[in-house]
């Protein structure tokens, strides 16, 4: 075996112990996640419980199946897709600090629900027509955070500077705030209440009936995002060379901004607006891995996000005999420095694009 | 926590003992120099006094040509003490430092609470207000009349207070609490525009007669000392009768309260206004054991964890139906008291912009509100009784 041979397996070798290790870490954690909460739940009840055994107390069961349960498992996918979100952004737009939360795409998540919720009276003329008021908010979500996507990315053909994206991103965010401000003056009692309903989304406020509207959408979302993991090393190599190798750039891109906006969207209609996580994870996974392909990145990112998210989560539920801290809080706290780190390292940070 | 606070209180009630001693002695001094202006007027003395026998945040001092009356804790954690020295109208007192002079009885009246609009009803003394903070809430209707004919004017809501506004109705006190959460109260502004505010801290009660009690409160501003003296004997004496036979029944039904709200299930302390109403009530409280006084903030989990067998659910937040509360959030309907349909809301009486005579008409009728609770719980003991701030939810 040459000596560059042996250095590239040397390398392959770690990444799988790097990986495998992430995956062990990620299914303790989720076990953790649900181990720990308010209410103590001794760790031998709690396995019986989760075996399909009934505990002694009947509120356990409850407690871990429909309130642990979900809230685990929404981590697990906010994390997820937030991450890969994110990841197909950056490489996308070139940009090491995009990310949905930044560039305001969860901000159109959210302006696509208010309307949706505001602007139609209630929910439950979409209910009608829907026929499921989950199925009406994940589309308005998407959508909304679709065509964000698109004028950012329009946006990002003429402006080149990453921090005046960044700029024009927020920008966007407190328009957005301003319009829902705005609707929220002229609607109805009723429409208020379900719009405020909606806007205290977090990870402990997702219920089984919406995880069967979620799972089935980020399920499509990461299908294309692994189709398109090709497409995403050819994307960094530059415009002019993808094309040169026969890439047809048009489809790529919508392709690319549907699944963020399935994956991004979905995740702020259930969950609101959880920041830092699509910019930083990407970033985490480079440094870890040192890589910039996506044949790794795009898995690597998928379970290390979901893994962050769940270390959040662990951490928001600490102050025991107390109300959990808002996730959106921690993942702010472990994001933001990293986001700060890419910014003033920008050299550093471009030679990865 | 709360063995210091109360230690903190006893040691309060020593240092009050002492201070009064030394002013008590003061203030003789003066009201002698002063008796000749007093005498023109009815003496304070001569009047029906007010004991107070519920309220533990005020008390009043009844001297020759002066009324004193002090505010206690007038937010939760603070550990001031008001002091306002009432003289009548047109007779001259120079107060003591820290005191806020005021003649009574007041003429014109600001009401910066609904609760405080109440106090006024139950006196026959609206005509007194010429300004609420929200009028739009105000449910009573001999208020609303005042509001329609411009008697009485909107001077804005508790964040915006429209001063200019308050200072052309020229009132002889604002009626005003303190929230104690720094830069949110305007009282001080005002103070410092030459009006009296008298801080009311009817919302610290923990007792509903002592909530209710604050009608003697406002009484010895209005020198309404006589009515308020018989009309809350009337309340206390109904009320009791119904704790009473509340009372007996050996099985009490457990209750909780509250919904969650955005991660947070906010629900009252074992010794909170609404804890002691349920306990009157004959009711079992969920967390009757616990010591605080005000609220405790759980989580969903935690309060599944204490509540899912609870017999009654009471005033889940604003939610108005099974239904709403399903939509709400699914995981509710583990609740037995959900299940069973065991879903009551105090919201009867609503205005159309959402204003809940609970809160106002509801503060002075505690024993219409006790009685609704005993029909809820036991309704064997009140056979014909009709609910009128309660409903069970559809």
């Amino acid at each position: 075996m040459s000596e560059v041979g042996r250095i590239v397996s040397a390398s392959k070798w770690r990444n799988r112990i790097l990986f495998s290790s992430i995956l062990i870490l990620l299914m303790i954690a989720f076990v953790a996640d649900v181990a720990i909460g308010s209410v103590n739940i001794p760790f031998a009840e709690l396995t019986k419980i989760l075996f399909g055994k009934t505990s002694g107390h009947e509120s356990w069961n409850t407690i871990v199946f429909d309130f642990r349960l979900p809230r685990a498992i929404t981590a697990v996918l906010a994390g997820a897709a937030l991450a890969v979100s994110g990841l197909q952004m950056q490489s996308l737009f070139r940009n090491p600090i995009a990310g949905p939360y930044l560039l305001g795409v969860s901000s159109g998540a959210s302006l696509g629900v208010a309307l949706l919720i505001l602007a139609t009276g209630s929910l439950t003329f979409f209910k009608d027509f829907i026929g499921n008021e989950g199925w009406g908010m994940i589309i308005a979500a998407i959508t909304g955070s679709s065509l964000v996507l698109l004028l950012m990315l329009f946006i990002s053909t003429r402006v080149n500077d990453i921090t005046t994206i960044l700029i024009i991103g927020m920008m966007f965010g407190s328009v957005v705030s301003a319009i829902v401000g705005i609707l929220e003056y002229y609607s109805d009692n009723d429409s208020l209440k379900a719009f405020t309903i909606w806007s205290f989304g977090s990870l402990s406020g997702v219920v089984w009936k919406q995880l069967h509207v979620l799972i089935p959408s980020l399920i499509i979302g990461f299908v294309v995002a692994f189709i398109m993991i090709k497409p995403l090393n050819l994307l960094l190599l530059g415009e002019n060379y993808a094309k040169s190798t026969g890439l047809n750039l048009m489809r790529t891109r919508i392709l690319l901004i549907i699944s963020t906006g399935i994956l991004a969207g979905g995740i702020t209609a259930f969950c609101g607006p959880i920041g830092f996580i699509g910019t930083a994870v990407p970033h985490i996974n480079r440094i870890i891995f040192k890589t910039t392909d996506h044949r790794l990145l795009v898995p690597a990112s998928l379970i290390s996000g979901a893994l962050l998210v769940l270390i959040c989560d662990i951490v928001a539920q600490l102050p025991k005999d107390q109300v959990s801290l808002p996730i959106n809080a921690i993942t702010a706290l472990i994001g933001a420095p990293i986001v700060i780190w890419i910014i003033l390292s920008r050299r550093g940070a471009k030679s990865f694009f | 926590m709360n063995l210091s606070s109360k230690h903190d209180m006893s040691l309060r009630h020593v240092m009050f003992v002492i201070l009064a001693t030394v002013l008590i002695f003061c203030c003789k001094e003066k009201s002698n120099r002063e008796q000749s202006v007093a005498e023109k007027k009815e003496p304070f003395d001569s009047l029906t006094q007010v004991q107070i026998k519920y309220a533990n945040g005020f008390s009043v001092r009844y001297g020759d040509g002066f009324k004193e009356v002090e505010v206690y804790q007038p937010f939760e954690g603070s550990d001031d003490t008001l002091r306002y020295f009432l003289i009548p109208r047109e007779s001259s007192a120079v107060p003591k430092g820290g005191w806020t002079l005021i003649e009574t009885p007041i003429r014109f009246m600001v009401c910066l609470s609904t609760t405080h609009v109440a106090l006024a009803s139950f006196l026959d003394a609206e005509n007194l207000i010429v300004g609420i903070s929200g009028t739009q809430f105000i449910y009573d209707e001999k208020v609303r009349k005042l509001i329609a004919e411009n008697k009485i004017a909107e001077i804005g809501n508790e964040e915006s207070l429209d001063q200019e506004k308050i200072l052309s109705l020229h009132p002889d006190i604002i009626m005003a609490y303190h929230t104690g959460i720094e830069g949110y109260d305007q009282y001080e502004r005002l103070e410092e525009s030459g009006l009296n505010v008298v801080i009311n801290a009817d919302f610290m009660e923990t007792t509903p007669l002592g909530l209710c009690e604050w009608v003697k409160f406002l009484a010895v501003f209005t020198d309404q000392e006589k009515i308020a003296n018989e009309r809350f004997a009337v309340v206390e004496h109904e009320y009791n009768a119904m704790a009473k036979l509340a009372s007996i029944p050996l099985k009490k039904p457990t209750v909780f309260t509250g919904v969650d709200w955005n991660g947070t299930w906010s629900v009252p302390g074992g010794r909170s206004f609404a804890a002691n109403y349920l306990k009157d009530a004959g009711a079992d409280y969920v967390w009757k054991k616990n010591p605080e006084t005000g609220k405790l903030l759980l989580d969903f989990e935690q309060v599944y964890a204490e509540a899912a067998d609870a017999d009654f659910w009471i005033n889940p937040g604003s939610i108005s139906s099974w239904h709403e509360l399903m939509e709400w959030d699914p995981r509710c309907g583990n609740f037995k008291a959900a299940q069973n349909r065991n879903l009551f809301s105090n919201d009867v009486r609503v205005n159309e912009n959402g204003g809940f005579d609970y809160f106002e008409s509801g503060v002075t009728h505690p024993q219409i509100l006790l009685k609704d609770l005993i029909h809820i719980f036991h309704p064997e003991l009140l056979p014909d009784n009709e609910l009128v701030y309660y409903r069970q939810l559809p």
